[in-house]
């Protein structure tokens, strides 16, 4: 399973959410008018608790930020985050290229937002683990 | 040779996983420590790249404002603060740690001019994996 498949399965799934924001995928260089949401994905660790191998545990988080202007309300950043996290349910799968699986092991999180130069930012914490068939 | 009652044999495997215990959780929060405070160059300091799960310094402040605690009570800020608190710990304390530098949030989750380093959340993320290790050091 290659780390490549498993992000593309991801961001796949993120693209799909109905009337979403734009999106400042990882490694792009862009910095839209806000309101926007930037990705990145943290690979965190590969493990494989078999003898003979073949059946690595891919895991790491998503960090899908919500970006909107400083100094209007929060509740509009809060109501998108709150559309991530549901977008991936605890339990959700996702197929990768290639076979095998992503799977949301556990409630996506809407972490506390920051101020961020004329920016407000509220991240949401979606973490995965990807397998073999 | 003398021969143990049944109640201190017990006693013994008890004092022991205790032991064992304490051993795997000291050992893996300081894995998880260990590796949020592995500096790297910041961007001030000529970098031209990153890694994800490393801290990166500067004028060193972030990572000398560290301070570190056990059930609400915090000493010292310091780069190795981290050290004094599993050196006393024992079971059921809560440890904490926190980063008091006022842009740690910025370096950890990125702003709109870099990305997130996830230094503490990369190897928080981590600990399951430390502690798998640690008990197999234990089951030797």
């Amino acid at each position: 399973m290659r780390a490549a498949d498993i992000a593309n399965a991801l961001e796949q799934h993120l693209g799909e959410i109905p009337d979403v924001l734009t999106i400042v995928w990882e490694n792009q260089d862009a910095q839209p008018v806000a309101p926007y949401i930037e990705v990145q994905n943290v690979r965190t660790s590969v493990r494989d608790g078999t003898i003979a191998g073949g059946a690595a545990v891919h895991e790491g988080y998503l960090v899908l930020t919500v970006v909107t202007a400083q100094n209007t309300f929060a509740t509009p950043a809060n109501a998108v985050a709150d559309d991530l996290a549901a977008w991936f349910p605890m339990g959700h799968r996702l197929a990768v290229l290639g076979g095998g699986h992503v799977v949301i092991p556990r409630p996506a999180r809407v972490l506390q937002g920051f101020p961020d130069g004329a920016n407000w930012r509220t991240p949401v914490r979606v973490e995965y683990q990807a397998m073999g068939a | 040779m003398a021969k143990r009652t049944f109640a201190a044999q017990i006693k013994g495997f008890a004092d022991l996983t205790k032991k064992n215990l304490e051993y795997v959780a000291v050992n893996a929060v300081q894995d998880v420590m260990e590796a949020a405070q592995t500096p790297q160059p910041g961007f001030g300091q000529g970098a031209t790249t990153f890694e994800v799960g490393k801290i990166p310094v500067d004028t060193s402040a972030m990572i000398n404002s560290l301070v570190s605690g056990a059930d609400g009570a915090f000493g010292a800020p310091g780069a190795a603060s981290y050290s004094v608190v599993l050196a006393g710990y024992e079971l059921g304390d809560v440890m904490q740690f926190a980063w008091t530098a006022p842009y740690a949030i910025h370096v950890e989750l990125g702003t709109s001019k870099m990305p997130g380093r996830h230094f503490v959340g990369a190897n928080a993320a981590r600990f399951s994996d430390f502690v798998q290790d640690r008990v197999a050091e234990v089951r030797k």
